[in-house]
């Protein structure tokens, strides 16, 4: 009796393995279907972890493999996992390419010796040359500004002016913004530490409270939203959502997203705070050449295209335009910051969110 | 005596494996506390943290009350007296724990949000529209209880339905109506369930993170999350975690003591169950409107709000990799729960058989892997599983496997998610147990049987109903795990409740309500599936 219970012990857990090694078969055998031999040849492939969740980027890497035979493999996840998983895995790693949708987490990985270099003639081709790190650790891929949206019913766009002056009395009670562990108010932030120094950073922060029309709750559509049933006049969000908005299957949010202006801040001075989604390649990486490839791919000018045009983003390729909504809202001038320092002094922003109470 | 230890070796052996599995990671987190603290630290210790601790006592706290309340009441009302729709009802009850807590956030904002439903409604009587501040922490509490309650009616459930009729006719012979016999014979005997319920929700809302980040409230959770994202710094994050492990683990130490204690007698036979009664009219009213109100709040608005949304995404969603996506949460669901179950019976059963320290110390530890956010946990995981790759690689390449064979793998997720979910498996199991007691199973012994014999033979079937809601538990709590999952995963490989993260997480709502609703639609077929099964045992018995 005690043997059937070690056997059956044994026997459950085989199953087990069993029943979840048959479904990776299954899936193998269902990728190698889009992706040649997906398991057997390590020579044409790139593997990808990626906190970029898009259908749009899914249906990208499928016309990169149609186009050139190289099988893409995903994993989607959170940056900071992804981070921390390529760590530990270190040498074994099969990650080729890490892309993540906020540069400093980029910065980040390079800081704990996660990437290498990326060079390439044909990425430093494609890209405006501000979208690409000064020493080549990181390339953006795509593009979004965080603007301030107001509502065109209460609000003379020429009352506005800069980030800065949101904490100005007039706006006291009347801007709308998310919560601090926000990663866009975190970079958001780390670019004023750049610019203004920590200390103003620390005042704009702490007098940004007073200026809330609430506590920070929900996400950045809810920001609008909130604005346009006059909870406040302002709110600060990235362009790519009020894009998501006006193209909501749902008519009310696209009501909601007309009445909504766009201001970009800081055009007389020192330009519109920006973010990228951008990639590097992972230090151990087996299929380099290949994660560069699929970079020119999406650097190129039809990826770029279908970027802007699906999913609402500014396009880091000079040659493409906009879509005609993002275009529709005007030119401006981008925050003049080496991206890389909003890794940088992301720790520091974080704090000091911490220390102002901005919940 | 000595002859039967060593027949029992086998168990212990197991149980020791099982447990090893569970507490090598933690313990990976634990020594992690041995490192130099970071300057981090004191920064976090002077912003973060009084404020979160408080925000995370009162929501614990008050769910705690508000799941024991409605869970305790719904269940035993269920349990003990006559309902024309018993069945139906008990399938109604166990839906909303389908609903991932952060989505039911989402849904509730939603739904009393600017432009929600309720505004939307207001909006076309042309009224003037006051939001209730949902994004609060009373509405993570509201959310919290509509959909943690299912985890107190489940283990509950268990536990009222095998009282034994005695227990009823002794209290009535004494001259106790209804009323105080719950309270002073049920009550107390049933605490030991109740308060397991509770604690696998106290453990849920500890965890949480997606809820009380899309809500403005941030908690200890929070404080964690936001020392490793925000300020990059795992190790502090770890050690933050950790307290809460420790804390977690002194909490249920003293509960298992408090508990022991009590556990003066076991209630008995299933034969002897008592028939269900008729209640009086009173109660059928008061019960029947906490029951609609319930079932209103936590499944019909978040069903109907799935729904609209869901066809609001009809011209956007693709579903073109549905097919590869269901049999992957299937199966995986599926091969966990068996895992954790089987599992769960060794463990519960050596602590229950060879009840020395070491194997109730077993059954505390169990648990450990349930104290800590999932994000934690899943990265203590995946560096136990790499350690254990690079020390079992020469045998691989012996036997011509692949190399890094878990880590590489779907093996990976398997284990972690049968690890996190150990607690679960175990609480039900264990708590149904204890109320067998020892007497059947001696009598077994007596008759001959050996203590496996006994065991399948005689408690296993007096188990049914807690393997049942550990099943259910397991199997809804893997469909909707997402942390893990998440970051565990191999290559292209997705899951109902990844997808559901990927769009919500994206503020496509739409796009996610339709794989939300997928995961209620699987949870609920499953719930039938059982019922059925149970009938059909029924008519067996008859």
């Amino acid at each position: 009796m005690k043997k059937i219970l070690l056997v059956s012990s044994i026997l459950v857990l085989a199953i087990s393995i069993l029943g979840c090694t048959a479904k990776t078969n299954s899936d193998e055998i269902n990728n190698s279907t889009e992706s040649i031999n997906t398991s057997i040849s390590t020579e044409n492939i790139v593997n990808i972890y990626t906190d970029r969740h898009y259908d749009t980027d899914q249906e990208l890497y499928d016309k990169f493999t149609s186009e050139t035979g190289i099988g893409v493999n995903v994993v989607k996840a959170g940056s900071d996992e992804l981070l921390e998983r390529l760590a530990a895995e270190g040498e074994e790693t099969s990650a080729d390419l890490i892309i993540t949708s906020d540069v400093g987490r980029l910065y980040r990985a390079n800081e704990n010796g996660l990437t290498k270099i990326t060079s390439s003639d044909i990425i430093k081709s494609n890209v405006d040359s501000k979208y690409i790190d000064e020493q080549d650790r990181f390339v953006a891929l795509t593009m979004r500004a965080r603007i301030i949206a107001y509502s065109l019913d209460r609000v003379d766009p020429s009352a506005l002016s800069t980030y800065e002056d949101l904490t100005d009395e007039r706006w006291s009670g009347k801007v709308l913004v998310r919560s601090s562990s926000n990663i866009y108010n975190q970079s958001l932030l780390a670019s004023f530490i750049e610019l203004n120094g920590e200390e103003q950073a620390e005042k704009w922060a702490s007098a940004m409270l007073s200026s809330m029309a609430r506590d920070p709750e929900g996400n950045d559509r809810d920001q609008m939203k909130a604005v346009v049933a006059g909870e406040g006049d302002l709110a600060i969000v990235n362009t790519y959502y009020l894009g998501k908005l006006l193209n909501s299957s749902d008519p009310i949010e696209v009501e909601v997203g007309s009445k909504i202006g766009v201001f970009f801040p800081n055009q007389e001075t020192n330009g519109t705070h920006i973010n990228i989604s951008g990639a590097s390649l992972t230090k151990y990486g087996k299929n380099s050449e290949n994660a560069i490839k699929l970079l020119e791919f999406l650097t190129g000018e039809a990826a770029q295209y279908q970027y802007a045009n699906a999913n609402f983003e500014y396009p880091v390729n000079p040659n493409v335009e906009p879509s005609d909504l993002l275009k529709g809202w005007g030119e401006f001038k981008v925050q003049d910051i080496q991206l890389s320092k909003l890794g940088e002094l992301n720790g520091k922003a974080v704090e000091i969110f911490n220390k102002v109470g901005w919940k | 005596m000595k002859k039967r230890n060593r027949g029992l070796s086998p168990l212990l052996l197991s149980s020791t494996i099982i447990v090893s599995m569970i507490l090598f990671p933690s313990l990976l987190l634990i020594i992690r506390l041995l490192n130099p603290v970071s300057p981090n630290w004191n920064h976090i210790k002077a912003y973060l943290l009084n404020e979160y601790i408080a925000n995370s006592l009162a929501l614990i706290f008050s769910v705690a009350i508000f799941t024991g309340l409605i869970g305790t009441f719904l269940s035993y009302g269920l349990c003990r007296f006559e309902f024309k729709y018993e069945k139906a009802m008990n399938i109604l009850l166990y839906i909303p724990m389908a609903i991932p807590v952060y989505i039911g956030g989402y849904i509730y904002g939603g739904f009393f949000g600017n432009f929600g439903t309720i505004h939307r409604i207001f909006i076309s009587l042309g009224i003037p529209y006051n939001r209730p501040d949902i994004f609060s922490l009373g509405g993570s509490v509201f959310v919290f209880s509509l959909f943690l309650s299912p985890y107190v009616v489940l283990i509950s459930k268990s536990f009222f339905k095998s009282i034994s009729k005695s227990y009823f006719d002794v209290s009535k012979t004494l001259g106790h109506n209804e009323l105080s016999t719950f309270f002073r014979v049920i009550l107390p005997m049933s605490k030991g369930a109740i308060i397991s319920g509770i604690i696998l929700v106290i453990l849920e809302v500890l965890n949480e993170y997606g809820l009380v980040k899309y809500f403005g409230v941030p908690t200890f959770s929070t404080a964690i999350y936001s020392t490793w994202f925000g300020l990059g710094d795992l190790d502090s994050a770890i050690r933050l975690s950790s307290i809460l492990m420790v804390v977690v683990f002194i909490i249920l130490f003293f509960q298992g003591k408090f508990e022991e204690s009590k556990m003066v007698s076991d209630s008995k036979s299933i034969s002897n169950r008592p028939q269900r009664i008729k209640g009086s009219n009173r109660f059928y009213i008061i019960y029947s409107i906490t029951f609609i109100l319930y079932l209103t709040f936590s499944v019909l608005i978040p069903i109907a709000q799935l729904v609209y949304w869901s066809y609001l995404a009809i011209g956007t969603i693709k579903l073109n990799d549905l097919f590869n996506i269901l049999t992957n949460t299937i199966i995986m669901a599926s091969a966990i729960t068996l895992a954790v179950l089987f599992s769960s019976l060794i463990v519960s059963n050596c602590k229950r058989l060879i009840n020395t320290k070491v194997s109730n110390l077993y059954s505390r530890l169990i648990i450990l892997g349930y104290s800590v956010p999932a994000s934690i946990i899943s990265i203590a995981l995946l560096n136990y599983f790499l350690s254990v790759d690079r020390l079992l690689d020469p045998m691989y390449l012996y036997f011509g496997a692949k190399k890094m064979l878990i880590t590489s793998t779907i093996l990976l997720l398997c284990l972690a998610l049968t690890i996190r979910y150990m607690a679960i498996g175990f609480n039900s199991i264990d708590s149904g147990l204890r109320k067998i007691g020892m007497n059947y199973h001696n009598s077994g012994r007596i008759l001959g049987a050996s203590p496996l014999k006994s065991f399948v033979l005689i408690d296993l079937p007096m188990l049914k109903h807690s393997i049942i809601s550990a099943l259910i538990l397991t199997f809804v709590d893997v469909l909707k795990e997402l942390p893990i999952t998440l970051i565990l995963r191999p290559f292209n490989f997705d899951t109902l409740s990844t997808k559901v993260f990927t769009y919500a997480s994206d503020e496509m709502i739409h796009e996610a309500s339709v794989y939300a609703l997928m995961i209620i639609s699987i949870s609920l077929i499953l719930l039938l599936i059982l019922q059925f099964i149970r009938k059909e045992s029924q008519y067996d018995r008859a």
